[in-house]
């Protein structure tokens, strides 16, 4: 009963937060719009059971990369914030891969493969899927762990190269920080150390 | 708790003479109920303690320095964080003109709330815990790290170049020190097997984890600091480089909200290091939850000790110290903890070669 209401209360808002993301002009709001529809998201996956889910939603997509997103966005050179949301730009574009991407959702979560899929059983749903990772599907986590080690060494080799070549710092923009992001140097990226702090260099 | 109020409602009713009936069908809203208390408590322990702390903080800061501190409003000083809270309460609410208005009326909120849910996921002893998650440290971490939202929507929305740099600087530093934070904690739920906050409390029943993983508890001590923004890592509000950071522009009741978040996740994070490595709410004679409360205020005076002793380290110091040295060596206890465990395990007989 509780749990009826919690959803559509939360189902609501991911909705909302959706289109208010795609709708802005304002592409800082728009980051945080996305923020916010990711952690309703992880709140609906908690009510499902599924609080393992839930955590790493939150801790993955709300805590690391809309931070991310928007330090992109204040490292961007750009003129004035208003428009800056540039996808607006694409509409046909966008409603036709928009439509089949929700299509081809929907077909996939009313097929029976889901739909059949028994609940998982038990109290905890981390042994579970430990379980699973770690028998059924090791390689693939192996994989995907190897993968990440090589993007985060392509990383570090990239920033390198970065931090040899741009040393001078760009000229400040005047007026206040949202009229332009020069004022912040020519740092690029947040994961490694000296990098992100390209402004003390 | 709940066993309490059981027991009261059974003697009512056999007072009363009614049927007996259990508590949750006798009201049809007890789910809402329980939720509501376990709130409304929460938010009053977060204002009991930020109030106490902030004068523990700044008499302890007199102490270190030879100085008295606030001794003048109630008794030993009591009285004087409620003074100045009533005068943060009725100042001014002053906002920029040119600020980004839902941001930054939204960021002070965002701070306090998610206080309060970290309050809601700790385990103040056997039945008090509000919310049991069985994957309760992971969204403890997980909520803590939507803090660096709030600071980074504070330090936009204010438009003021030192808010900015502030907020950035913050959420740099907190998303790298959560990495050797989590990898620290990892060791022991490897020991514990187990990712739920009351179970890790109680497994340390005989051996308290601190003297089981020493490298682990002074990693966590150092990126527990670090995430806190307390010195020597208070990059954030380095007065000689930008006012005060993230909240330069906030004034008033808005301002008393980030430094209410402010004591309250230093309560919280102290609170998780007790649960982690000193036992949680174990301990002889007294109640629970009197243990519980009187070991984080006894980590909470050890990560002052720490604040009032060290100077602040240069920022990319601070980097470099934690991606280079703090984070390798995580990641070594980290390897040696999984072979001492299989050792463990083979010597205890649990498992065969």
């Amino acid at each position: 009963m509780l749990g009826v209401i919690f959803f559509y209360v939360f189902a609501a808002a991911v909705v909302v937060g959706a289109f208010a993301m795609v709708f802005t002009k304002n592409l800082v709001h728009a980051a945080l719009f996305m923020a916010g529809t990711f952690l309703m998201i992880a709140f609906l996956y908690i009510l499902m059971g599924a609080d393992y889910v839930g955590a790493v939603q939150i801790l993955v997509y709300v805590g690391a990369i809309s931070i991310l997103f928007v330090f992109g966005i204040m490292l961007t050179k750009r003129d004035r914030i208003e428009d800056s949301n540039r996808f607006n730009r694409y509409g046909p574009a966008a409603t036709v891969v928009a439509i089949l991407l929700f299509a081809s959702i929907v077909i996939t979560t009313l097929g029976a493969a889901i739909r059949n899929a028994p609940a998982p059983t038990g109290d905890s749903t981390i042994q579970t899927i430990a379980n699973i990772f770690l028998s059924d599907y090791v390689l693939a986590f192996e994989f995907a762990g190897i993968l990440l080690l090589s993007a985060l060494v392509g990383a570090i080799v990239i920033g390198q190269g970065q931090l040899k070549r741009t040393t001078k710092l760009r000229p400040a923009a005047g007026g206040g920080v949202q009229g332009g992001g020069g004022a912040l140097g020519g740092g690029a990226g947040v994961g490694l150390g000296q990098s992100t702090k390209g402004g003390d260099k | 708790m709940v066993g309490f109020l059981t027991t009261i409602f059974n003697w009512a009713q056999g007072i009363l003479g009614l049927p007996a009936t259990s508590l949750a069908d006798a009201l049809p809203w007890w789910d809402i109920l329980w939720a509501f208390i376990y709130f409304v408590g929460a938010v009053i322990l977060l204002i009991i303690n930020v109030i106490m702390l902030i004068w523990i903080e700044r008499r302890a800061a007199g102490f270190f320095q030879e100085r008295v501190g606030p001794n003048r409003v109630g008794p030993l000083g009591l009285l004087q964080t409620v003074n100045d809270t009533i005068k943060l309460l009725g100042k001014e609410w002053i906002m920029p003109a040119a600020a980004d208005k839902l941001i930054y009326l939204i960021a002070p909120l965002l701070i306090v709330t998610i206080s309060v849910t970290m309050y809601g996921l700790l385990p103040y002893g056997p039945g008090i815990t509000p919310v049991t998650l069985n994957v309760g440290i992971l969204f403890f971490l997980a909520i803590s790290s939507v803090n660096t939202l709030s600071v980074l929507m504070a330090g936009w929305g204010s438009n003021n170049k030192y808010s900015l740099l502030g907020g950035m600087r913050t959420v740099a530093q907190i998303i790298s020190y959560e990495i050797p934070m989590a990898l620290s904690i990892i060791g022991i739920v490897m020991i514990t097997g187990s990712l739920d906050l009351g179970t890790i409390a109680s497994s340390q029943a005989h051996v308290w984890n601190v003297f089981i993983q020493p490298v682990a508890f002074v990693i966590f001590v150092i990126s527990a600091l670090a995430e806190l923004t307390k010195s020597p890592f208070d990059m954030t509000e380095a007065e000689q480089e930008f006012v005060a950071g993230y909240h330069t522009e906030y004034s008033g009741i808005r301002f008393t909200l980030f430094f209410m978040g402010e004591y309250a996740n230093l309560f919280s994070m102290s609170a998780l290091g007790v649960v982690l490595f000193f036992g949680g709410a174990n301990g002889p004679f007294l109640p629970p939850w009197v243990w519980f409360i009187g070991k984080t205020y006894v980590f909470i005076l050890f990560m002052l000790w720490i604040r009032w002793t060290f100077l602040r380290i240069r920022v990319d110091k601070m980097m470099k110290f934690n991606w280079k040295v703090l984070i390798p060596i995580s990641l070594a206890n980290l390897l040696l903890t999984g072979v001492g465990i299989k050792i463990w395990q083979a010597a205890t007989g649990a498992i065969k070669w």
